[in-house]
């Protein structure tokens, strides 16, 4: 037992005879009178629903929450009216820059709508004749192990956090929950396609270990949102498009057609997360700063594993044969991560000039 | 009737039939960007698609890129365009190297320019929409310009 109430509630005569009153039709309705805002909502836009930016009025606004909440440490709803004696929750992470980013509530809404469900939108009887040979299916697989580990960190993170976040950032926890869905789905998916195909599961490996910890273990929640979803999450779509353009099977092509659209509502909070927070707290540039070029470099171990390089060298010349010859491309998608990542970090206000993973792409290719 | 591509008439075309096709897109959710298509040619033209909710609500032909903020740019010559129109036509989807995934992807026969990263995620982030969206070509009798 963690808690205990601050009272004895069961051997409180006084409460037992005030419900007892009202169970004999003395009711007390004393609640109903509320010192609240009265607002009306209406859907900006009928094809969309009644969303949370149709709600962001008033005092009901998010645009109304100060910077650090002092004011409520309860899981009272955000405009609730707040009686004396609510406990505290124990919320530790209370300023709104450390979570906030202006599209969180948008992507929340986005992600409902563009839910989809794997276990009956992909094609799984193409899996049954995969049309490739079991060396490609078997390099397929062993992505998708990567994959699948990949996409539980991304379901552990938010999970991790969120329920440190004060209740007055509901529309960010809300988002929140669907990233954990979506991670969860796509946990799911890699893992359904990795045993469907009929070679099972590939081997796990220390480098992916190393760069799931280093993100797994960020230690303040800005952190851990810069590194996964600005590192993370891009390295993810990039391998996503890569199964798209390299495996002709209808499944996999379905599976990296909505994987990528997932992740990369998860790239676009992580911009917007750390534009507003470094708006309000510009010092945080240097530890992010740091905490990202750390994260690159387990991903360079990660890039520059040979059981990494070789699947994707396999699966991107088609053959085993033929591994050798997929490795400049393999090089080129590795430039092209890195360039899609720098200028991710640029706009997202924190460029490095010591980017480990800028300088062993460039080492590649010398 | 015949369409020409690249023309505006082509892409109003599509903007329709995505009204009609209500339920498949709003089954693949809201779509928010606006998207540039560029056709390298004798005489290049880009034009401008803007997409709202479940439709396309803007398109228009650019004289320059600068015209209207674009998320991002989908560039080809107009042969690789009827390449993939054509791969589309066979079966209604297009074959696994002519899908916007494919031509977009390392190798850059098909180039996506952009200026914003989050722009430029748009194109990933409603992947699904706007391949639907060009699959509805699949029946079109296209007049190559």
């Amino acid at each position: 037992m963690g808690y205990y109430a601050r009272d004895d509630f069961f051997n409180n005569p006084e409460l037992l005879e005030r419900s007892g009153q009202i169970l004999k039709g003395n009711v007390t309705l004393d609640w109903m009178k509320l010192d609240v805002e009265s607002a009306k909502c209406r859907p900006a836009d009928n094809r969309r629903g009644l969303t949370f930016d149709d709600l962001n009025v008033g005092s009901y606004a998010w645009d109304a929450i100060p910077e650090k909440i002092r004011h409520n440490y309860s899981m009272a709803p955000r405009g609730a009216v707040l009686p004396p004696g609510l406990p505290h929750l124990g919320y530790d992470i209370n300023r709104k820059s450390e979570v906030w980013s202006n599209n969180g509530p948008a992507l929340y809404e986005e992600s409902k709508a563009r839910h989809w469900i794997p276990s009956r939108e992909v094609p799984w009887d193409a899996v049954e004749q995969v049309g490739h040979s079991e060396e490609f299916e078997r390099g397929l697989a062993q992505l998708y192990t990567d994959l699948t580990a990949m996409a539980t960190v991304l379901g552990d993170i938010p999970s991790k956090w969120v329920w440190r976040i004060n209740q007055e950032f509901v529309e960010l926890k809300m988002w929140q929950c669907t990233q954990m869905f979506d991670a969860a789905q796509l946990a799911d998916v890699f893992r359904k396609r990795a045993i469907a195909g009929g070679t099972g599961l590939g081997r796990d490996h220390a480098p992916l270990g190393e760069l799931a910890k280093t993100v797994f273990d960020s230690g303040t929640y800005p952190c851990a949102s810069a590194s996964t979803h600005l590192l993370l999450c891009g390295l993810m779509q990039i391998l996503l498009r890569h199964v798209g353009a390299v495996s002709e099977n209808a499944a996999d092509e379905t599976i990296a057609r909505f994987g990528m659209q997932d992740v990369s509502r998860s790239l676009a909070y992580g911009i917007g997360h750390m534009k507003y927070l470094l708006a309000e707290r510009p010092h945080e540039t240097t530890s992010l700063s740091g905490h990202l070029d750390e994260a690159e470099n387990a991903t360079v171990g990660l890039l520059a594993s040979p059981i990494f390089i070789s699947t994707l060298a396999l699966l991107t010349a088609g053959s085993r044969e033929g591994a050798a010859s997929g490795v400049p491309q393999v090089i080129a998608l590795y430039r092209r991560f890195a360039d899609e990542h720098a200028a991710r970090r640029e706009a997202a206000g924190i460029p490095s000039s010591e980017s480990p993973l800028e300088a062993f792409v460039q080492q590649l290719e010398a | 009737m015949a369409i020409k591509f690249p023309s505006i008439d082509f892409f109003r075309e599509l903007a329709r039939r995505m009204a009609d096709n209500a339920a498949e897109f709003e089954k693949l959710g809201f779509c928010d960007t606006v998207m540039g298509v560029k056709v390298d040619g004798d005489s290049a033209h880009l034009y401008a698609l803007t997409f709202d909710v479940f439709d396309c609500t803007d398109v228009r032909e650019l004289a320059s890129p600068d015209d209207v903020e674009l998320d991002f740019t989908l560039e080809a010559p107009l042969a690789l365009w009827r390449e993939m129109f054509e791969s589309i036509k066979k079966t209604g989807t297009p074959e696994p190297a002519y899908t916007l995934n494919s031509l977009s992807h390392v190798g850059d026969r098909m180039k996506v320019v952009y200026d914003d990263p989050e722009g430029h995620d748009k194109f990933y982030r409603f992947m699904a929409t706007l391949q639907a969206f060009v699959d509805q070509t699949s029946d079109f009798d296209i007049e190559w310009a």
